[in-house]
């Protein structure tokens, strides 16, 4: 609209001026016309008369003679006529009221002109123009001048003619407007609509005409604004395709990008209409929910799995995706755009890690959040200034009821937060690396701590926790090896806990890692089994010494017939590939004797001992070797 | 029948142009005396009054534009 107003500006201009030279042109050529023809009028009338004066001055030659033939003023006309001496330019009047009074002036301007040296001319007087021409009276000292008013103004063609002219260049500039009104209308809607364009072009994704990031920012910082003014609540829902590169590998981009514009499509015609579908860029969509109730959130989550779900047909092919969500809400989880698309993110991520469908964001999951930061700054220090402590706990033999080892498991005890349980610490640890030095101080001071005891008399077996990172470092046997050597601790009494899922991530590796500890007497266990997926081909082909039923399936083997049967399976399983059976997280004696009967091997848990600070694990076992009942010494349920 | 898109002061300068060129045309003779131009403003100052009687301007609606606050293209 602003183009077009400029544009129109300048035809507006344009049309004035060339209307302007135009008329004025005109005006000029007919003004210019008509004094011509009134000159040359006045021209032969001079004629005429200066002959006829001549004649009556040969004769009579007296002034006065001359002055009574001089021509008589017409009435109306204003047509005069006077003598001027040729030596001194002098004007000569009749006293007897040739001129009239009013003529004096008139007659007084004339002669302040050069009109000694002139023939014809015209000037203005008042409000009039005079026209006047001189010729000499033949064979007198005399000139003979005429003068009238001018008739210009007065012309009736003249007049016609301005009338014309301005009517005429009234319409011409109307319509010129309008010409110029619908060029600049039609050039500026063609720029709008390429400018429009450009702009869908920034703000779009190619491939799915999707808002692509950069819009998505812009359009949830404008919802984050509607919603400052009605304290209502902005959702960002991050929806990333976790099988989608699988198809890409197997099928090729064309069918990858066929599957994206489907599944784009699907979204968008599915979805609420205030909700907003944008494509992230990749394998990543998100939707921004204008006003989010917690109802409206996870109904349109629920929707997002149900539509994902369902396969793409392309080509005839069925393609299946699995969708995970990250939801980060306004203003809960950050008060501007930037804020919520990281939190969201993370959100995604930890839903992912923990194998959930879609989660909100949590700030204990987010390694950027201010008290993980603040956390991991101190976990960094914290072995150095000694805020680490080490709890055992006791594992008991089912078949004689004997102390077989201890679990060593790591507690922070942080100087303003207190003891940090180690499901806070251990993520971040994980996250940031530290998990290395971290281990390596558990693994030096379980061992030195049980070297101590066994030259106390007690022969103790330690088993430690190793992260999913550890087992795919090569370096690992190696450190094992320096530390048994630092503590003089026997490799046969240590175990490594490993988990199933950390030996999935790359089972090459972690396989390599594990054989070198086996070699070197290193126990190993798998621990929390039966709660990831492992192959159990590949579970033949483990080092393993020991398997560690996960105590989900303890807890309630007893009420569900499910977990009953997974814990006797497992059971069978270890034994039958020649691994001795753990059972963790007993807690009653009516557990302790179901796996009794089962033929679990060794059970861990509340109901044996809660984990223990080193000295109170050294009082547990001088007890347990007087022969007391390991419940006896069950201590309050706070890990 | 049209939607108005004639309003406001676009509406009164039309009326008043219209009136005023209509009435110099056709009723005072003394102002224009040339035929030619008398008929001339006539009908243009004409288009103008019927624009003002039915508030619709076929122009405008080429280019999309209305001045009357009643409605909108």
């Amino acid at each position: 609209m602003q183009l077009r107003n400029q544009l129109l500006s300048y035809f507006f201009i344009l049309i004035l001026a060339v209307i302007s030279i135009f008329g004025w042109n005109a005006y000029y050529f007919a003004y210019d016309s008509v004094r011509r023809t009134e000159h040359g009028m006045m021209q032969s009338q001079l004629t005429h008369h200066s002959e006829m004066l001549a004649r009556e001055y040969a004769r009579v030659k007296t002034l006065q003679h001359l002055l009574n033939h001089l021509p008589r003023p017409e009435s109306g006309e204003l047509l005069n006529a006077f003598l001027v001496r040729q030596n001194d330019n002098e004007p000569i009047f009749d006293s007897a009221g040739i001129l009239p009074k009013k003529f004096d002036g008139i007659v007084d301007r004339w002669r302040a002109l050069d009109s000694s040296t002139q023939h014809q001319g015209n000037f203005s007087y008042g409000d009039d123009v005079y026209i006047w021409s001189r010729a000499p009276v033949p064979g007198s000292f005399y000139d003979m001048v005429v003068m009238r008013k001018s008739s210009v103004t007065q012309t009736a063609p003249l007049k016609t003619l301005y009338s014309r002219l301005a009517v005429t260049g009234l319409i011409v500039l109307w319509v010129a407007l309008w010409v110029a009104l619908i060029i600049s209308t039609v050039v500026s809607r063609r720029l709008a609509r390429q400018q429009q364009e450009l702009v869908h072009q920034a703000n779009h994704d190619n491939l799915t005409q999707l808002p692509n990031r950069h819009h998505t920012r812009q359009l949830l910082k404008q919802a984050i604004k509607q919603a400052k003014h009605g304290k209502a609540t902005v959702a960002l829902v991050i929806i990333d395709l976790d099988r989608f590169k699988e198809v890409n590998d197997a099928l090729g981009h064309e069918v990858g990008d066929r599957l994206l514009q489907n599944i784009a499509q699907r979204f968008n015609e599915s979805m609420w209409q205030q909700d907003k579908v944008t494509r992230m860029g990749g394998n990543e969509f998100a939707m921004i929910l204008a006003i989010a109730s917690e109802d409206h959130i996870s109904r349109v989550a629920n929707k997002v799995i149900d539509l994902s779900d369902v396969p793409f047909v392309i080509d005839g092919t069925p393609l299946s995706i699995e969708a995970t969500l990250g939801i980060a809400v306004y203003p809960r989880d950050g008060n501007n755009a930037d804020t919520l698309m990281r939190k969201a993110e993370v959100a995604m991520y930890s839903a992912r890690e923990t194998g959930q469908a879609f989660g909100y964001y949590q700030p204990e999951n987010d390694p950027h959040s201010r008290e993980r930061l603040h956390l991991t700054a101190e976990l960094r220090g914290a072995a150095e200034r000694k805020e680490l402590l080490l709890h055992f706990q006791p594992k008991m033999n089912l078949a004689d009821g004997k102390f077989i080892g201890v679990e060593a498991l790591c507690r922070w005890n942080h100087p303003v937060q207190g003891l940090i349980p180690p499901n806070r610490f251990i993520p971040i640890a994980e996250q940031t690396g530290i998990i290395r030095p971290l281990t390596n101080w558990v693994l030096e001071a379980s061992m030195r701590q049980c070297a101590q005891w066994q030259r106390d008399g007690h022969d103790i077996t330690v088993s430690a926790n190793l992260s999913a990172r550890l087992l795919h470092d090569i370096n690992l046997p190696g450190r094992v090896a320096e530390l048994l050597k630092k503590t003089g601790f026997p490799a046969e009494m240590l175990e490594l806990e490993i988990t199933e899922t950390a030996l999935m991530i790359d089972p090459g590796i972690a396989g390599e890692v594990l054989s070198v500890l086996h070699a070197m007497g290193v126990k190993l266990s798998l621990d929390d089994f039966g709660a990831g997926y492992m192959s159990l081909s590949y579970l033949r082909q483990l080092p393993v010494n020991h398997i560690k039923i996960d105590m989900s399936f303890i807890r309630n083997m007893l009420i569900d017939p499910g977990d009953s049967m997974i814990v006797n399976t497992i059971i069978d399983l270890a034994h039958n590939l020649g691994c001795t059976v753990i059972a963790e997280g007993v807690e009653s004696s009516e557990v302790y004797s179901a796996l009794h009967s089962r033929g679990c091997d060794a059970v861990q848990g509340y109901y044996i001992s809660r984990p223990l600070p080193a000295a109170d694990f050294k009082l547990w076992l001088q007890k347990q070797e007087r022969g007391l009942h390991p419940s006896a010494t069950k201590g309050p349920r706070a890990l | 029948m049209f939607k108005p898109n004639v309003g406001g002061i676009d509406w009164i300068l039309r009326a008043g142009f219209g009136v005023t060129t209509t009435y110099i045309a056709f009723i005072d003779d003394k102002i224009l005396t040339d035929p030619f131009a008398r008929w001339a403003l006539g009908i243009f100052g004409f288009i103008f009054l019927v624009t003002s009687i039915f508030r619709f301007c076929p122009l405008y609606r080429l280019i999309g534009f209305n001045s009357s606050k009643t409605g909108s293209d």
